[in-house]
């Protein structure tokens, strides 16, 4: 194996279609087209890839402060209202004695996006300063970034399910607070930040030595 | 397209690049229920799968029958001196709207009514398609829609949230589990069953024609 030349498709003058995989001749000198199959567009590389993706991952550090610190949800219990954080609503599962579902919303809420933008950060500084570091392991890494993607919605969800399930009048509901919406504009944020992040550009440095 | 040009697209579908580190690579025949992955970064190229399009239209169509019990039959409720509250995906959606988090509410419906059900619709129809040998440019723009939407499905995760609002509403008063949890799951395990059995790469060539 070592002794192949391997050699990248953007080398032979090739773009493989993101979307269904079709590899396209990109006519005299472009940069991009469109898939000769399924009409995506196709570029070597998406185009000022790193600048996008480092424009979302500032904006959801950003969006991720009042998602924090504005109450995601009010408990009403008898006319008294108490209004939980996130965090804060982590700390009152873990003192109702149900640690495990504490440790599933901490992870969720708090640690998966928190490690995403981070693991993002981490790629994008790599390649910005051209780095040859382990490109298996930073692939590896963001396919974690990408699958994680969608699991930070889930106290969005939570909230939903509760504001409507959790309604006997007086006695006690809940009533969704912004938080919820601060929070789910940052998992979005994220998500299309990882998505502009080309994962190709990664190799490109292997491929030119 | 020239007869060259023709010539050219081709040969250019002997050769496949990795979608992970873009190495160029010649493509190999699979048989059923092998699986290519890149030597270089090891991401997974193609998988053949077996008789991929009769079982994806399968859960599919399993997939669209529970769908509207899932979404407006009860789910989880409540129990607390002797009064009771039960909710719907529906209701859910609406009591986020009522307290004025239109943007909460939108998106919820979006990741976790539209978007499945789209993806659902879609893939139905392009197995007929598929299954009867008929190429489509309707049919590869679908197709393609229905990769792009992939991640904004979120069927699962909303799962993963009524597991957690259920502990929550244990330690405020006494449960319900509604029927429509048993939709609500048979929808969840149609719409993974669908990605599990879909073998992306032949439908790409069968609607394309070139299969």
């Amino acid at each position: 194996m070592a002794n192949v030349k391997l050699k990248s498709a953007r080398s032979e003058g090739l773009a493989r279609c993101h979307t269904c995989s079709m590899l396209n001749k990109l006519a005299g000198g472009a940069h991009h087209g469109l898939c000769t199959r399924c009409q995506a567009p196709v570029h070597f590389r998406s185009q000022n890839s790193l600048e996008r993706s480092w424009a979302l991952v500032i904006a959801s550090l950003v969006v991720f402060i009042p998602a924090n610190l504005l109450p995601i949800m009010t408990v009403n219990y008898f006319g008294t209202g108490t209004s939980d954080t996130i965090l804060s609503g982590i700390i009152t599962l873990i003192n109702l004695g149900m640690a495990p579902v504490a440790v599933i919303v901490f992870i969720a809420s708090f640690l998966v996006p928190l490690s995403k933008i981070l693991g993002l950060i981490i790629l994008l500084i790599t390649v910005n300063r051209h780095s040859r570091v382990k490109p298996v392991q930073r692939t590896k890494l963001y396919r974690v970034v990408e699958f994680l993607g969608k699991w930070s919605m889930l106290d969005v969800f939570v909230v939903a399910i509760m504001g409507a399930v959790v309604n006997l009048g007086y006695i006690t509901s809940i009533e969704p607070g912004k938080g919820a919406a601060a929070f789910a504009v940052m998992v979005i944020l994220t998500m299309f930040a990882a998505h502009s992040f080309d994962q190709r550009l990664i190799w490109d440095l292997k491929d030119n030595e | 397209m020239s007869e060259r040009a023709n010539q050219q697209q081709k040969d250019l579908s002997q050769w496949f690049a990795c979608s992970d580190c873009d190495l160029l690579l010649k493509r190999k025949t699979l048989i059923e229920g092998e699986r290519a992955s890149c030597p270089r970064c090891k991401s997974t190229l193609e998988t053949r799968k077996k008789d991929s399009a009769s079982r994806t239209l399968a859960v599919a169509v399993a997939g669209l029958v529970s769908f509207i019990p899932a979404m407006t039959l009860p789910l989880l409720g409540l129990e607390a001196v002797g009064l009771k509250n039960q909710s719907s995906l529906l209701e859910c959606i609406a009591s986020i709207y009522n307290s004025e988090l239109f943007l909460v509410a939108v998106l919820v419906s979006l990741f976790c009514i539209f978007v499945p059900l789209a993806r659902l619709l879609i893939v139905c129809y392009l197995m007929v398609l598929v299954k009867n040998n008929r190429p489509s440019q309707t049919g590869l723009r679908l197709f393609r829609y229905f990769h792009e939407w992939e991640e904004w499905g979120m069927l699962e995760v909303f799962m993963l949230g009524m597991v957690v609002a259920l502990y929550k509403i244990l330690g405020l008063a006494s449960a319900i589990y509604g029927v429509g949890l048993i939709s609500f799951a048979s929808l969840l395990i149609s719409a993974t069953l669908v990605t599990q059995f879909l073998d992306e790469q032949y439908v790409w060539e069968k609607l394309s024609g070139k299969r």
